[in-house]
């Protein structure tokens, strides 16, 4: 029993153990630094082992200090004084505060993770278009740096009474965003090329928000971009020039992140309030794709998962 | 093409729009008040053109043809939803417990 132990710190000496990352075995460093105080052979200390309280089986690290008075009784009293409760409850609340947000976080990011699939793309996808200004307009064209999102909305100058509510909305919308400096790039495409001419759809939106940007094309682009973004829309046949009619159409705001992905859609039945909501909590729960990758691969993964 | 077909061209703006919904509004309250619900349906013609003619034609005036046509059929469609949605309510049908929008579990 006792060769053993006394054997073992001489083993170490020779090895040049490095003292500093053992953090468990600290009884074995104090035995090692106890034989270096005492520069005795282990022989001669064999025989002043034996003597006092430091007997076989005793719990005592030999070398160790007598450790009763290290938890004296005056020193946890001090601690659990008022000061000690404040920093537990503000530092408490802060970590609840924090871990409440981040939940809610990762609740939307997991949401949009759900959506989003590999291949392609379920809502959204390729188009080609013309702004107001006669310029090309593309997908390429939700894509930033900024993290600035894009909220799409398709629809008709001649529209009776849905779209101008609608737009009317996304002016409100904007606006709220505005005051939380989120900026955002609104869109709107036409269902009816064959009426809304640029300058038309310039002068229409014009009366909603000066940032809204008016797209229209061909009326195979158009249909094309429809069918990207799952949009219905039927214009009447057989219409002839001139002819007043109306053009049915699904009515969504598509929410299209800073990677031109697709991430929720706003219907009718959500208020200027609640919408600006919802696209406040996607900006803010946004991560670009490069550190959605590291994540996944990074330790702490299995939080996202 | 000459005056006529550039008017149908150009989309009307908003306060063409809010005159077209005024004027719709006051149309309708007197459909309402008169107890006519189809407006476009033809054995209602006289009774609409006696008790509400005038509003009528400042509405059609006001409003672009498509639209005139459009909120008529839409006042019809809604009474006529609203009503059977109070019959199914007076049987007992109960609303479901949750939204029915897409994507959500």
């Amino acid at each position: 029993m006792f060769s053993t132990r006394l054997i073992k710190p001489q083993l170490w000496k020779g090895v040049n153990f490095p003292a500093v990352p053992r953090f468990i075995s600290t009884s074995s460093i104090r035995l090692n630094a106890d034989s270096n105080k005492n520069p005795k052979s282990p022989s001669e200390s064999t025989s002043t082992g034996g003597s006092g309280k430091k007997r076989p089986l005793s719990r005592i690290a030999i070398g160790g200090e007598q450790s009763k008075q290290k938890f004296a009784a005056g020193n946890s009293i001090e601690f659990a004084s008022w000061k000690a409760v404040i920093v537990l409850l503000v530092a408490g609340g802060a970590a609840t505060y924090w871990f409440s947000r981040e939940k809610e976080r990762i609740r939307i990011q997991k949401e949009v993770e759900s959506k989003r699939s590999y291949g392609k793309p379920l809502v959204g996808g390729n188009f080609t278009l013309m702004d107001t200004e006669g310029d090309k307009f593309t997908q390429e064209n939700l894509k930033n740096d900024k993290k600035m999102f894009s909220i799409i909305y398709f629809g008709f100058t001649h529209c009776p009474d849905v779209c101008p509510e609608e737009l009317d909305k996304l002016g409100e919308m904007l606006t709220e965003l505005d005051k939380d400096k989120i900026q955002l790039q609104p869109i709107f495409i036409t269902c009816d090329p064959a009426r809304d001419t640029p300058d038309v759809i310039k002068t229409y939106l014009s009366d909603f928000h000066p940032s809204i940007i008016g797209l229209t094309g061909t009326y195979e682009a158009i249909k094309n971009t429809c069918k990207k973004y799952r949009v219905y829309f039927s214009t009447p046949p057989n219409v002839k020039p001139g002819q007043d009619y109306l053009v049915d159409h699904s009515i969504f705001f598509y929410l299209m992140d800073s990677e031109g992905s697709f991430v929720d859609v706003i219907g009718r039945e959500v208020d200027s309030k609640e919408g600006a909501q919802k696209i406040r909590d996607h900006v803010d729960a946004f991560i670009p794709q490069a550190e959605r990758e590291k994540r996944q691969e990074g330790w702490l993964s299995f939080l996202y998962k | 093409m000459g005056w006529f077909s550039s008017e149908v061209q150009a989309p009307p703006d908003k306060n063409k729009r809010q005159t077209c919904w005024d004027s719709r509004d006051r149309f309708f309250e007197c459909l309402t008040a008169h107890g006519i619900d189809n407006s476009l349906d033809a054995k209602q013609k006289d009774a609409v053109e006696n008790n509400c003619g005038t509003l009528r034609t400042e509405f059609q005036n006001n409003c672009v043809a498509s639209w005139f046509k459009y909120f008529q059929e839409k006042r019809y469609n809604d009474i006529t939803r609203e009503r059977y949605i109070k019959k199914l309510e007076a049987e007992g049908a109960q609303e479901l417990p949750f939204k029915l929008a897409p994507g959500k579990k």
